[in-house]
């Protein structure tokens, strides 16, 4: 199946060739010619003139449409996260030279399926055998509940924020989808073990507090009556804490404590994306440049000016997948193999894409 | 005019002028209402609140006990729980037409009781921190569940964090 691609927007890198310029290739040249010699002719093939080198991506496994992100050589110029939509054989059309001197790279987005990268890939020219990405089910991460004992419902309402949280990374392309295997009921006893908040060595506690309190395999999420005591947070992601695991050093990213008394439907979202890498610069987007209202990482908005959170940028969905900071793509405090197969990449902890940083913007979108 | 008259008239535009200052200006209210809806509130969000209130210490209490005695404004609570309708419909959707779900009137409550018990504990907390006389009564009335709005009442995990701001108040 063919579909017809769509390019949103061009972000491009100057490589320092410089000539030709953008104005002077391709079918500007030929319109010039034309206007020039008032010639009639058509923008098909003039010697001097480079028609479509049949760029085309073939989409396999997806049913959904899928956003393309194309780095590579273009005409002039390195392009970096150009995006393309479409279904199937994604033609890019006339966009990408033979990839020399310019990084290249090809990920999909799509509702339905996992982020995908395919790094360095074989551009071919050639229609009859275009550049092919299998794409997978969306990566399932396994979270923990923790609920207290003798306060009904709660465990429901983990369930509910559990499939919203999916349903929002879904509907944004992130390609992740959260799965919940077991529920603990925690006594009044367990309940001083877990504490109220990650500071004063309360995160390092519970990963020391054995299976029954702390799993080091899964993303940990801890409801609790109030975080802090006097703040009355909505949650926290412990990521900025130390813990060891099994005698090994690690962080404690996979430990997240929601208010049973605070929370609004979406904070489990918004603290799963800090479990995935969306932390210290590139974490909460209140102030930064390209993001609304609507994104699940803006905190502290006006009650006047709130608007449903329901987003998240390709540039945050790039990263949640493919970021090595990301709890997908780093070995388990246990030792265990990430759950994400696959290449990855060292993203910076900038917004906006920096010199010899592999990543996007993180405001990168549609 | 006479000099009576002319020095009333410079004490009326004074005290305008004043009332002018003092009033809170956009950026400042967003300042109370980034400590008031913070998830993770670790960029200095109440800091900010205090620091607002050392240079316009009765519009920011001001502010503060309205948000403790009252609340959200009715146009927030509106938009909030369009915001919370909405959130109910893409889990529903999710879930799809055999997926159990929450009744929408009790998801939304849910929600919405956290976000407006936490908007008026917050309040309090703030008011409690800049401390005096002048917050106290406020407090006190939130700590009785003594509110402006008739049949208006706190949660009791919000009663109990009203009454612990109240009790710390910064003398």
């Amino acid at each position: 199946m063919s579909a017809e691609s769509k390019r949103y927007t061009e972000h491009s890198r100057t490589d320092g060739l410089g000539w030709p310029p953008a104005w002077l290739s391709g079918r500007a040249l030929t319109a010039s010619l034309c206007l020039v010699s008032a010639c009639t002719c058509s923008s098909s093939t003039t010697s001097s003139v480079q028609t479509d080198d049949n760029d085309r991506v073939a989409i396999q496994g997806g049913a959904n449409p899928s956003v393309l992100a194309v780095d590579g050589r273009g005409r002039t110029k390195c392009l970096a996260s150009e995006l393309f939509e479409g279904t199937g054989i994604i033609d890019l059309n006339d966009r990408i030279e033979s990839p020399t001197g310019c990084s290249t790279e090809i990920v999909a987005f799509s509702s339905d399926r996992a982020v995908e990268l395919k790094a360095a890939p074989k551009w071919t020219h050639d229609p009859s055998n275009p550049v092919t990405l299998a794409v997978k089910p969306p990566v399932e991460v396994e979270l923990r509940f923790y609920v207290p004992q003798g306060v009904p419902g709660v465990a429901t309402e983990a369930q509910d924020e559990m499939d919203e949280a999916t349903a929002l990374y879904a509907m944004n392309r992130a390609g992740i989808a959260f799965k919940s295997l077991s529920t603990v009921a925690y006594s009044p006893a367990q309940a001083v073990l877990i504490g109220n908040g990650c500071g004063g060595g309360n995160a390092a506690g519970l990963a020391k507090a054995g299976a029954s309190l702390y799993d080091p395999g899964v993303i940990n999420v801890y409801y609790v009556s109030q975080i802090n005591w006097s703040n009355y947070l909505f949650g926290y992601n412990c990521y900025l804490e130390s813990i060891v695991v099994g005698g090994s050093n690690a962080i404690g990213e996979n430990i997240i404590f929601l208010s049973l008394a605070s929370r609004p439907p979406t904070t489990l979202a918004h603290e799963l994306g800090h479990a995935l890498g969306l932390r210290g610069k590139v974490g909460h987007t209140y102030g930064v440049p390209g993001f609304t209202n609507r994104n699940l990482m803006m905190s502290g908005i006006s009650f006047n000016a709130q608007a449903l959170q329901d987003h998240f940028s390709l540039g945050q969905g790039y990263r949640m997948s493919l970021d090595r900071l990301s709890w997908l793509n780093h070995a388990r405090p246990s030792g265990a193999a990430p759950i994400r197969a696959g290449d990855n990449r060292p993203c910076q902890l900038t917004v906006a894409a920096a010199t010899g940083d592999f990543c996007p913007p993180l405001a990168l979108d549609q | 005019m006479t000099g009576r008259a002319t020095r009333r008239l410079v004490l009326l535009l004074a005290a305008l002028g004043v009332a002018a200052c003092e009033a809170l200006q956009p950026a400042e209210r967003a300042t109370i209402d980034a400590w008031l809806g913070c998830i993770e509130c670790d960029a200095h969000e109440l800091d900010s609140v205090l620091a607002l209130a050392g240079r316009k210490r009765n519009a920011t209490v001001t502010a503060l006990q309205d948000g403790l005695l009252e609340g959200p404004s009715p146009g927030q609570r509106q938009n909030l729980e369009r915001q919370l309708d909405s959130s109910y419909q893409i889990l529903v959707a999710y879930r799809g037409p055999n997926g159990a779900v929450v009744s929408q009137a009790e998801f939304v409550r849910r929600y919405r009781d956290n976000i407006i018990g936490t908007y008026r504990v917050r309040s309090a907390v703030a008011l409690a921190h800049i401390g005096g006389p002048d917050v106290k009564p406020a407090l006190d009335s939130a700590a009785a569940d003594e509110l402006r709005i008739a049949g208006d009442s706190l949660r009791p995990v919000d009663l109990d964090a009203v009454r612990f701001a109240r009790d710390s108040i910064w003398q």
